[in-house]
């Protein structure tokens, strides 16, 4: 619903190209390439486009923040200047005064060392406002934290909410004529999301700023905008091919009836201890409370629950990352609580589990390649040659270009990380793959692919997958059954069919009381 | 209140570790052949009853762990034992060195930190080009080479230059004869701090200064010096922190050699006379002082730790 008129050209970004790359003279990787556009006083500009087309590349371009190894060329002209060719002392004057950035993730944004109020008014102090406390107990009121409360509180005290609004009072404080805001809302729940909107809204007309507005949820950027930029991504994507030599001809989709179960659990219980000297400190928690459940061959399970329900914990006992107190699980015919330590370590390679960041799973300084080369490695597994011809293979089998294999992990967007956490988790061949929340932070569309890549390791590959996550509707569009945990216990096991009747509008009886919708789930877990 | 409690728990686990070392260096150091006594047996001059009587009046014929609570009840009242080489209380031997063994690790430890503070900021800042580089190269050089060569090296200068100075000089001025005196060895011991101390502040403001929310406030405008300073330093304070407490450690144990080697009155000289003649109560004296020490300037260094970071105090 556009507001103000449209008027003056404030932002011309003409034939913008990011790429990283790390020798001076080649090309590199092109994130952005051919970007034109302009935002024009007091409007907001909203900037689409899935996670990894470089949306947040633009960002930063256009106020010269791009990390080292990242080169941008072609122009951004702002108040008659180009703001690529300005030195890093005339840059400074315009970042924060004239154009403000709000970052992804304010949690991170935000020093955690530093009271919010301070860190507003560290803004305000550099560009030379006079007033700074006055001025920020203001603007804290005005986004909406009583000032008295707020200004003294550290980021770690703050809700993700009251986060996000302390970086919008920082991005405002000296009434900036262009703030780019990068994912606004992208860690907040629903309601708050249209509180923020709002605010930002309101803003706009009060201090005469225009807004980038960047975000891959459509819903967003339609809902305030004035206009929408959709960047497109040109990833090239293989066909999907089976590994060499593992597809399993005789596994096209099991049914439910048939299987026998992969993994057996029988009474699994683990109780968690925080010890300290003596007596100080010590508690105690039930993270599971005499669990059973069978994983079937060939299938995906999906397991939900709010957080604290257990979910992690069984997970983690199940690749054996964590033993549990008592009780038994049986995989391949061996109760893997009683192993020992050169039958758990074989036992490894079959149990693969991803871990719910993998930008924290993958180690920046390797490659691609090097990443996936890691377990070949470790268990000794075939010579240089094999090993790349493998590794490309992997790559291929989870839709990246091998061609990218040398390329460092930090330089992949976040769903192409998680195909390369997948692709390292295959290396080793694992009979059970479990997914521990892996796919929570992914935007909806990269989310969709992943669960496609998921689908084809079941059916090609026939290896069994237990997927976790908070997020019903998600783990229903693929799983072949979904357990339901709650407080250590698991208190429900239901079959495709099952979930499907139990989801049918007229039938929320309260039977899985947990979750009949994804909103109750995530509050939940809140 | 919660501070309080902090504090508490701190202080119990501090009084477990006192008693701990105590008993281990105790038992340890009655492991090592010879005593004392078993030195004057050696002596014609000295008739085996006298030495069996002096074993009975210093009741060193009692067993193990009666000696040890004797010896723990007594220090308890404040009272060290006897120095039987001295032939003198060991309070009053112990006294006036130990205030001379702080007065030159203080002294070190200023420096060191005065030295290796704006050092390691500034080759954060300049991290991976010829400044830092530099640097890093000198201080992994000093890191290689032993504090007692460092000592040798700069007796020899000052020698050369006919300055040498160690020791007290009782023609001077107390506060000249004492500035004179500590000269070497305190900076022999500030040198031996410095890549230790270099190398980890060098980290942790090169981990700050690449954190998301650096590069979030370098987005809203701040100059690189206010950056620093204001932003990224207290960032980079947890683990500088606890540093300061260990660093103690490497200075304390690192004095005792140069005091030696320098002629500086310490505990030093005296705490190695003392093994060799096994003058058991001076040993367990010095070991338990300096115990106390470190346990208090880690302790200094968890309350500094409290004050400066909000998360410690949650998590509380």
């Amino acid at each position: 619903m556009p507001v103000l008129s449209p008027s003056r050209s404030l932002l011309e970004v003409h034939d913008l190209r990011v790429s990283y790359g790390k020798g001076a003279h080649s090309e590199g990787e092109a994130a952005v390439s051919g970007l034109s556009f302009e935002v024009r006083a007091g409007e907001i500009v909203g900037m689409g486009g899935r996670s990894g087309c470089g949306k947040t590349s633009t960002a930063l371009a256009i106020l010269k923040l791009l990390p080292a190894e990242a080169r941008a060329s072609g122009s951004v002209r702002f108040e008659g200047n180009d703001l690529l060719q300005l030195k890093e002392r005339e840059l400074r004057r315009i970042r924060g005064k004239q154009i403000s950035i709000i970052y992804q993730e304010p949690t991170l944004a935000l020093n955690p060392v530093m009271r919010v109020g301070d860190q507003v008014a560290e803004v305000a102090r550099a560009h030379g406002l006079s007033n700074v406390k006055e001025e920020v107990s203001a603007l804290l009121h005005r986004v909406g934290l009583e000032p008295k409360r707020y200004y003294v509180a550290y980021p770690h005290e703050l809700s993700g909410g009251e986060r996000q609004r302390v970086v919008l009072a920082q991005a405002l404080i000296c009434k900036p004529q262009l703030v780019i805001a990068d994912e606004p809302t992208a860690s907040l729940d629903a309601s708050l999301k249209s509180e923020i909107l709002a605010l930002i809204e309101g803003l706009r007309v009060e201090f005469g700023s225009a807004f980038l507005l960047i975000s891959h949820d459509r819903s967003v950027t339609s809902k305030i905008a004035d206009r929408v930029i959709e960047l497109s991504d040109e990833q090239k994507r293989v066909p999907a091919t089976a590994l060499s030599s593992v597809p399993d001809k005789s596994s096209p989709r099991r049914t439910l009836r048939k299987v026998e179960p992969l993994v057996t659990v029988r009474n699994l219980c683990k109780r968690y201890r925080t010890r300290g000297l003596f007596a100080f400190g010590r508690s105690e928690k039930q993270a599971l409370d005499a669990v059973n459940f069978d994983l079937l061959r060939g299938t995906l399970t999906g397991l939900v629950g709010a957080s604290g329900s257990g979910k992690s914990t069984l997970a983690r006992c199940l690749a054996l990352l964590e033993e549990a107190d008592s009780g038994e699980v049986v995989f391949e015919g061996k109760n893997l609580l009683t192993l020992t330590r050169d039958e758990a370590r074989n036992m490894r390679p079959m149990l693969q589990y991803i871990a719910q960041d993998p930008e924290a799973a993958l180690n920046p300084r390797l490659s691609a390649a090097e990443a996936v080369e890691e377990p070949l490695l470790i268990q000794g597994i075939a010579d240089r040659k094999q090993r790349r011809k493998t590794i490309a293979e992997l790559l291929e089998r989870v839709g990246l270009d091998p061609v990218a294999a040398d390329r460092s992990c930090h330089e992949f967007s976040g769903g192409q990380k998680h195909r390369l956490v997948i692709a390292r988790a295959l290396t080793l061949r694992p009979k059970l793959l479990i997914f521990d929340e892996s796919l929570s932070g992914l935007d909806p569309e990269t989310q969709a692919g992943i669960l496609v890549l998921l689908r084809e390791l079941k059916d090609q590959l026939g290896i069994t997958q237990l997927l976790i996550s908070h997020d019903l509707d998600l783990v229903r569009s693929v799983a072949d059954s979904v357990a339901v945990m709650r407080d250590g216990r698991l208190v429900e096991q239901l079959s495709a069919q099952e979930i499907l009747n139990h989801f049918e509008p007229r039938r929320t009886d309260g039977r899985l009381e947990a979750a009949p919708k994804r909103e109750l789930v995530m509050a939940e877990s809140e | 209140m919660k501070a309080a409690r902090y504090f508490e728990r701190r202080l119990v686990h501090s009084v477990a570790l006192l008693v701990t070392i105590s008993a281990l260096a105790f038992a340890v150091s009655q492991l090592a052949p010879g005593s004392f006594l078993d030195e004057m047996k050696l002596n014609p001059q000295i008739s085996a009853q006298t030495v069996a009587g002096l074993r009975a009046q210093y009741g060193l014929d009692q067993p193990l762990p009666v000696r040890y609570f004797r010896w723990l009840r007594s220090v308890a009242e404040g009272d060290f034992g006897y120095s039987l080489a001295y032939n003198m209380p060991v309070r009053n031997l112990i006294w006036e060195r130990l205030g001379n063994t702080l007065l030159l690790g203080a002294t070190a430890m200023v420096l060191g930190w005065v030295v290796a503070l704006p050092c390691g900021i500034w080759s954060a800042y300049k991290a991976h080009r010829w400044p830092d580089r530099i640097l890093v190269a000198s201080s992994t050089l000093l890191l290689g080479t032993p504090e007692l060569a460092l000592a040798l090296l700069f007796i020899l200068v000052a020698a050369h230059f006919g300055n040498v100075g160690t020791g007290f000089e009782k023609s001077r001025s107390v506060v000249a004869s004492v500035l004179r005196g500590v000269r070497i060895p305190a900076v022999v011991l500030a040198l031996a701090a410095f890549p230790m101390l270099f190398r980890h502040i060098r980290y942790a403001m090169v981990e700050a200064w690449h954190s998301p929310f650096l590069q979030a406030a370098r987005g809203h405008g701040i100059g690189n010096m206010r950056l620093l300073l204001r932003h990224a330093l207290p960032a980079a304070a947890n683990p500088l922190i606890s540093l300061f407490g260990l660093s103690l450690a490497g200075l304390v144990s690192a004095s005792f050699l140069v005091e030696v080697i320098t002629g500086w009155p310490g505990i030093g000289p005296l705490f190695l006379e003392a093994i060799y003649s096994r003058d058991f109560h001076v040993v367990m004296a010095v070991v338990m002082l300096f115990s106390l020490f470190l346990i208090i300037a880690n302790l200094i260094a968890d309350l500094l730790l409290y004050a400066a970071d909000p998360r410690v105090r949650a998590e509380c």
